[in-house]
């Protein structure tokens, strides 16, 4: 097994890419590989301009709650979903995008961040990384 | 301080400094006259970044370089020392001064 982290990022909630961003850095950080598997709602959040679009998964309150906790966030010198994504991939780490949801959605490659997204792929991807993996999550 | 930390700077201050003739030791010298090849300047930054930062930073370190890390938040004192420990690098010191801490380590 390698000293590996695998997570589902099926949530294209603000906060609950926060901590899949974070949890795989900090695998990242220390010393562990790291792949990050975009699904369903998640897979939006990597549709150009739509990294920060999501709402938040309590209290969203009609926008006024994410408002609330990114002013938060901000006092307290929280890294924007960019940066965080960004050191992601600077520290070496993979992602993959469901095909399927593709097709169920209709987004289309060009639609996607491509240069983030390191290869495309189906169950049998995310298995192939998962049982190599000795940290896998579900977000 | 927390006591491990302060153990291991104790050793590293006392060790040898007798009137026996000591072998040079590069971090002894790196850590009296306070050079480091590469700085890190994570003051103010909250989790993950002093972390990341670090990361990013030992990638980029030739291998004989001393990198320092200079912050605030209070977690990564004890957990950038757990990623040094992972990924096999030696700390060289540890020092708090109010809220800032700074780690040495060498590559």
């Amino acid at each position: 097994m390698t000293d590996k982290a695998t997570i589902v990022v099926h949530s294209g909630d603000m906060d609950k890419l926060y901590s899949a961003l974070i949890i795989s850095t900090g695998a990242l950080s220390m010393g562990m590989e790291a792949s990050l598997y975009f699904t369903f709602w998640g897979l939006e959040r990597l549709i150009k301009g739509k990294l920060e679009a999501g709402s938040l998964s309590k209290v969203h309150l009609m926008g006024l709650g994410k408002w609330m906790v990114r002013r938060r966030m901000k006092a307290a010198n929280v890294a924007s979903l960019e940066r965080l994504l960004q050191d992601f991939k600077e520290l070496g780490g993979k992602i993959i995008a469901c095909e399927m949801t593709m097709q169920i959605m209709g987004i289309r490659q060009e639609d996607l961040r491509q240069d983030l997204i390191d290869e495309y792929g189906a169950v049998g991807t995310y298995i192939q990384e998962a049982r190599e993996s000795s940290i896998t999550l579900f977000i | 301080m927390d006591e491990e930390f302060h153990g291991r700077h104790q050793d590293t201050i006392g060790q040898n400094s007798g009137v026996y003739p000591r072998p040079v030791n590069r971090e002894r010298i790196k850590e009296v006259y306070g050079m480091a090849d590469i700085k890190v300047d994570v003051r103010g930054e909250t989790c993950p970044v002093p972390l990341v930062e670090t990361r990013k930073a030992l990638r980029k370190a030739s291998p004989g370089d001393t990198v320092e890390i200079v912050g605030t938040h209070p977690a990564s004192k004890k957990e950038i020392p757990m990623a040094l420990r992972a990924l096999g690098l030696n700390l060289v010191d540890i020092r708090e001064e109010g809220d800032v801490w700074k780690i040495r380590v060498d590559v």
